[in-house]
């Protein structure tokens, strides 16, 4: 298994932030659909996080350039289940229309061209557990990344 | 005589199929390994949850999607076919294969979801 500088949870995460679907966790003042990854925060209710699983696809390396087909698991959190369904499903169209797109991950601002991102069905949208007065829903994915 | 393996998490439950046809292509059959218990995506699918007995998220997609795993599953099908034990069993075997490497990962808290796992094939 060859790695990207950055985890695949990490390029997706600034994907979706540079896509319109969620902000970046480092602006001054937190608005919108913050993105995080590898561990949700407690609050606020609406946030996005992006997980690396280990059900990747494949990955190499050509040349200079780590080829990589990660799978991530994009979770939404919101205090509304109709606020869950349409984040989620902003964030399915958005990933579906990437193609060939570089993206910069911050603070670092080092770049990667994510050449798509091949969605699989939603698996669940539902109230989070243990019971809370918040939902959850997951959309898995798998991306082709490249170094830049 | 065998394709096409994947992993499919709907919103009911956690499948693994495998595809099969017959040496010369007439019969096609497909295995599914799959948990049918009602948390079965939901535990599956967390990966913020801590789990103090033990196992994971993700405990079939991951080892469904081990390079290893995938090549002797196919191998088992192919080999049950040629040996003339028929497409079925193959795919049966395969089935148990993966079934055998998911549940050490499957989360144990009163056994329902372990207890879930089940090859089907049809």
């Amino acid at each position: 298994m060859i790695y990207l500088p950055h985890g695949a949870a990490d390029v997706i995460r600034w994907l979706l932030v540079s896509l319109g679907v969620g902000t970046s966790p480092l602006a001054a003042t937190l608005g919108g659909w913050p993105v995080y990854t590898r561990k949700e925060p407690g609050s606020p209710d609406e946030v996005i996080t992006v997980y690396s699983t280990p059900d990747a696809v494949a990955s190499g390396r050509f040349g200079d350039t780590v080829l990589d087909y990660p799978a991530v698991q994009v979770r939404f959190r919101a205090a509304s289940e109709a606020a869950v369904q349409a984040r989620m499903a902003l964030a399915a169209e958005a990933l579906d229309g990437v193609l060939d797109r570089q993206v910069a991950v911050q603070p670092s601002g080092t770049l990667y061209r994510v050449e798509f991102v091949h969605r699989r069905p939603p698996s669940f949208v539902g109230e989070e557990k243990p019971a809370s007065r918040r939902f959850v829903a997951f959309l898995n994915a798998y991306a082709c990344i490249k170094t830049e | 005589m065998a394709k096409a393996q994947h992993v499919e998490i709907d919103f009911e439950k956690v499948v693994a199929s495998l595809q099969g046809k017959s040496l010369r292509g007439r019969k096609r059959m497909t295995v599914r390994v799959r948990f049918t218990a009602p948390h079965a995506v939901y535990v599956h699918e967390d990966l913020e949850a801590n789990h103090p007995n033990g196992g994971q998220a993700k405990y079939l997609s991951e080892p469904a999607s081990r390079p290893g795993v995938r090549r002797e599953m196919a191998a088992i099908v192919r080999r049950s076919v040629k040996a003339k034990n028929g497409l079925e069993e193959g795919l049966q075997r395969a089935g148990e294969y993966l079934l055998v490497r998911a549940l050490p990962l499957v989360p144990v808290d009163t056994g329902e979801l372990r207890d879930s796992g089940e090859v089907v094939v049809e």
